[in-house]
């Protein structure tokens, strides 16, 4: 028997088109993007929190090192670079925010 | 049809983050996999849930779709691996799935009685029998491509493919 021959006039044929699903099915759709944009925000989550994570533990290794500096530098210019750090946690936490695919109210981790 | 993007051209645009392409890619495909997991797993609603899987499945991997694959292929493929890997747990699953089945309130959807009779028969079927039938016989698949698909020799796929048919034809009172 050919391809060409079951795909012709097969006596089950009528019986598999019966069963089959709808040629366009939003709901379907929305369901599938749905789940893509939750595994994206888990993604993208797990990412950010593992950046803080090591730019936590980076700060806590180099706290002596960043004592000696701020001792040497004199007190004026260690707030300088307090302030330097503080706007960049703010400005890493601005990205993260306006960068974020879900929006929080549609959010559900589970 | 002029004016649709090929495959490559959605799977591209897919790969660089759109959601629209890939939303394509689910418009395109979802009816066949859909369709060819239905036979295979013969619970419609179990069906339904593991081809939502399969596209996300397909959207995580997407990058690994080598550059001319053939997507179609891909997915299937993807749909075979997780109807294997599910089947042993659905098994044992099934009877409790049914009660939760029974309060959903589409679970009773109807059907014509061609597609019950045809789910009937298909249960009757071997897996990997069930698997063949529904690519080569309900989805005009070659039986090279379905071997390909269920990474199964040739002779086996057009072996299963010819005792399906068999069994199908005189489960369902068909001449052949």
């Amino acid at each position: 028997m050919t391809d060409s021959d079951m795909t012709g006039a097969d006596p089950l044929n009528a019986f598999f088109r019966a069963g089959e699903a709808p040629a366009a099915d939003a709901r379907f759709r929305l369901a599938v993007m749905e789940k893509v944009a939750l595994r994206r925000f888990r993604v993208d989550l797990a990412l950010r929190l593992l950046a803080a994570a090591l730019l936590l533990i980076g700060a806590v290794l180099l706290a002596p090192v960043l004592d000696g500096i701020a001792a040497a530098l004199g007190g004026t210019l260690y707030d300088l670079f307090l302030v330097l750090g503080v706007a960049g946690l703010i400005a890493f936490a601005g990205h993260a925010w306006l960068t974020r695919t879900i929006r929080w109210p549609a959010l559900r981790l589970f | 049809m002029p004016g649709e993007p090929t495959d490559a051209a959605l799977v591209a645009a897919a790969r660089s983050g759109s959601d629209t392409a890939f939303a394509r890619i689910v418009d395109r495909y979802q009816a066949p996999v859909r369709g060819f997991l239905r036979r295979i797993c013969v619970d419609e609603t179990d069906a339904d849930d593991m081809a939502q899987e399969v596209f996300l499945g397909a959207w995580t991997r997407l990058r690994t779709l080598k550059e001319g694959g053939r997507l179609k292929t891909w997915l299937f493929a993807i749909a075979w691996r997780k109807a294997k890997g599910r089947a042993r747990s659905m098994a044992r699953s099934r009877k409790r799935d049914h009660e939760y089945q029974d309060m959903r309130p589409d679970a009773h959807t109807p059907q014509t009685e061609m597609a019950l009779a045809m789910q009937q028969a298909l249960a009757q079927l071997t897996p990997d029998q069930r698997a063949c039938v529904a690519l080569c016989l309900a989805g005009g698949w070659t039986h090279g491509d379905a071997a390909a698909v269920l990474d199964m020799p040739l002779g086996t796929v057009k072996s299963h493919v010819s005792r399906g048919r068999a069994r199908l034809s005189e489960l369902l009172g068909v001449s052949e």
